[in-house]
């Protein structure tokens, strides 16, 4: 008798486990309702970035660049996550007003994609540009948190 | 016996959907990883060269952010159609310092030089610029979603 109850508990859990196990797998999609959800989360760590940036806040662009961040500034320069923080914490790069528009966010699985203009005045060895710039910010999630993998910046052509 | 063979069935396709259901696979490492995304870079590099457009709209995502080094932003379907009419035409394709950094199971972000020979709205541009990739693995296979390039300052 106990055996014949238990055997049939065993298939309930199986059975149970089974029926719960699909719809899991079929809701999760990439344009569920999670989506506007990450975009936010992504747009905040933005705007700690930049603040950071504009306070030449290292602590915070620490957190906020991954170990390998792949940089690549307006002439083409490539830099690494020492380099660019070097030249925040010495005040070779310098943002001295902040100014963005035409942000577009799109997401990619575990990526992503924050494009948009840049009219921010920056200061970098001693010239100051004022852009209009177009940038490509990629983040990905690292342990948990939004973190910046890559910054690229071409300058926009006058029109 | 009819439990256990009934136990029997249903343990491995219980074993199956679950694997399903939380969309795992085997773990790749970030070397066959890496060696993937340069393979499908270097396929993306020829059908450039040779304005290969079926080749291009399955390797680029749907939504790709395209940017070009005097800031323009391109939709997939602009990209692909300057391809198609000769607006944008390869000469001669050179990449080169590539580097590629894995990201989990489903991100690489590639960075490189290109001195290609370009001709763009009647224009010829041989660089040097720097451009930057990005490689999504999403429905099981790896897209390229963002490309970013900008002119090396003389």
């Amino acid at each position: 008798m106990g055996k014949r109850v238990m055997s049939k508990m065993a298939l309930i859990v199986l059975l149970a486990m089974l029926v719960t196990a699909v719809p899991t797998r079929l809701l999760a999609g990439p344009d569920d309702a999670g989506s506007e959800q990450v975009k936010q989360q992504v747009l905040e760590v933005e705007n700690h970035l930049n603040q950071a940036m504009l306070h030449a806040d290292v602590a915070t662009l620490d957190q906020i660049y991954t170990d390998n961040l792949a940089y690549m500034n307006a002439g083409g320069e490539v830099m690494s996550k020492a380099e660019v923080l070097a030249k925040f914490k010495s005040g070779e790069i310098k943002l001295m007003t902040l100014g963005r528009g035409d942000i577009r966010l799109t997401l990619f699985g575990d990526a992503v994609i924050l494009n948009g203009i840049s009219t921010a005045a920056l200061e970098y060895k001693g010239h100051v540009s004022y852009g209009p710039r177009r940038f490509t910010n990629v983040y990905v999630k690292v342990d948990g948190a939004w973190r910046l993998a890559s910054h690229n910046v071409s300058v926009m052509a006058k029109k | 016996m009819r439990r256990w063979i009934l136990l029997g069935c249903c343990l491995p396709l219980l074993a199956t959907t679950q694997a399903w259901a939380q969309g795992s696979t085997s773990v790749a490492s970030a070397d066959q990883i890496k060696k993937e995304v340069l393979q499908l870079e270097q396929e993306q590099d020829q059908a450039i060269a040779d304005s290969d457009v079926k080749t291009l709209d399955r390797i680029w995502a749907d939504k790709l952010i395209y940017t070009t080094p005097t800031g323009e932003l391109l939709t997939k379907a602009q990209h692909l159609a300057d391809f198609r009419s000769g607006v944008r035409k390869f000469e001669t394709m050179q990449h080169d310092d590539i580097q590629a950094w894995v990201y989990g199971q489903n991100v690489v972000v590639l960075m490189g030089r290109s001195t290609s020979t370009l001709q763009y709205k009647g224009e010829i541009s041989k660089g040097p610029r720097r451009f930057t990739n990005v490689f999504v693995k999403m429905d099981g296979r790896w897209q390229m979603v963002s490309h970013h390039v900008t002119d090396v300052a003389k």
